[in-house]
């Protein structure tokens, strides 16, 4: 199966983001989120996680300009093209998703359970009852696990100081995701992720978007075999589940779209 | 064709303008009161208990429970005056614990929060720590 011209580059976009989400420089800027899911208790974090920093300010009533400025702002430019190109947790399990082991379809309505997570555990949560919950979200979060808990065990274990293991339903939180991304794709983007909720909404009206051609399209399904949530080439401009990967531009009928140029019927489908 | 140029364009530009302008209120005008607590320390005038007071009268001539006190001067009638030491003070340094206010600007308050430097109590925002920052997130 060939792979489109922009998805040959995607490991090599995803390394790179990997490594400066990682504080190349050690200049960790907590004052500011990035606008993907890393940890901000990574050793190595270069920016504040944005769904750690909506979590706790919701805790502590304080509303998070700079948090939801910086989601705005990507999701409107970009929408989420950033999970697919940029995250790190999603490159782990893209990188999983590659060992040749089967591979089931998660149910399209799956999808929707983020926004229960986004506005039970990440807002609701935190409000009525604080960061000592055991529902907070950060006391959950799997990318927490192993961008902050693993690296800062692996730090005190180096450096001869007492070792603080993640609770037993972090790290089986961890582990259930890690072993779904062998047999799904992308498990914690599909039904979990808040980050993806919200960037997904802005597929709708960024000015990045995926625009599909049906007179190009000659029904052979490629579509449908290179999506990672197998969805149909016609909703999938404005998909809340796309993560915008572009694997499916291995069709000629879909093609990336900037702001707007009239394509008569093709836009018309989006 | 207006509906497509607008939501193509407009609003994404309104969206990431709006983005933008949270980022910039949120960096540099946003500020919260965060109560922390502070040792403080003082030096307080703690009075000593007097010296008691010499109670025998009579015909001392002079003569007190210390011995040869010249304080303790007879009146003329043969009877020794009572003796009366001033109140002493001892100087003692104290430690207390006071509230401080102050005004975080975001930055440094989503600092504080990545390593569970804040919480909220009774309505407050208060510092969880005394002294040294905490170095690792709580969860």
């Amino acid at each position: 199966m060939k792979h489109s011209r922009l998805s040959r580059w995607r490991i090599g976009v995803q390394s790179g983001f990997l490594l400066a989400w990682l504080d190349p420089f050690m200049l960790r800027m907590h004052g500011f989120c990035s606008p993907v899911f890393h940890c901000h208790s990574c050793p190595l974090a270069t920016l504040a996680c944005p769904i750690g920093i909506l979590a706790n300010c919701s805790a502590i009533h304080t509303f998070p300009f700079i948090a939801l400025g910086a989601i705005v702002f990507t999701g409107a430019l970009f929408g989420s093209l950033v999970c697919g190109w940029a995250c790190p947790f999603g490159f782990l399990q893209d990188l999983l998703g590659k060992i040749p082991t089967p591979k089931f379809e998660l149910p399209a309505w799956a999808g929707w359970f983020r926004f229960v997570v986004l506005f039970g555990l990440v807002a609701g949560i935190p409000f009525f009852f604080g960061e000592d919950s055991p529902l907070f979200f950060c006391r959950l979060c799997p990318a927490g696990a192993i961008e902050g808990a693993v690296p800062s065990m692996v730090r005190q274990a180096v450096t001869g100081q007492p070792i603080l293991w993640p609770s037993m339903v972090k790290a089986a939180i961890l582990v259930t995701f890690l072993a779904s991304s062998l047999f799904t794709r992308r498990p914690w983007c599909t039904l979990f992720c808040p980050l993806g909720a919200m960037y997904g909404l802005f597929n709708h009206v960024s000015f990045l978007f995926v625009r599909f051609q049906p007179a190009c399209c000659t029904d052979c399904d490629l579509c449908h075999k290179t999506c990672p949530y197998s969805k149909r080439s016609e909703g999938r401009a404005s998909d809340l589940r796309c993560v915008r990967c572009m694997e499916c531009m291995q069709c000629n009928a879909l093609t990336i779209g900037i702001i707007s140029r009239s394509d008569g019927a093709a836009d018309r489908k989006t | 064709m207006r509906r497509q140029i607008f939501r193509r364009l407009i609003t994404p530009l309104f969206l990431a303008c709006a983005g933008i302008a949270a980022t910039i209120y949120g960096a540099w005008f946003h500020c919260v009161q965060v109560i922390g607590e502070k040792e403080i320390e003082e030096t307080k005038q703690v009075p000593v208990q007097p010296a008691p007071k010499n109670l025998l009268a009579g015909d001392l001539s002079g003569s007190s429970v210390w011995g040869n006190d010249s304080s303790s001067g007879e009146d003329g009638s043969g009877k020794a005056t009572v003796s009366q030491s001033e109140p002493a003070f001892v100087v003692e340094k104290v430690t207390r614990v006071a509230e401080v206010p102050k005004m975080e600007f975001e930055p440094s308050l989503l600092r504080e929060l990545t390593v569970g430097g804040v919480t909220f109590q009774a309505g407050e925002l208060r510092r969880t720590y005394r002294g040294d920052t905490p170095a690792l997130c709580p969860t």
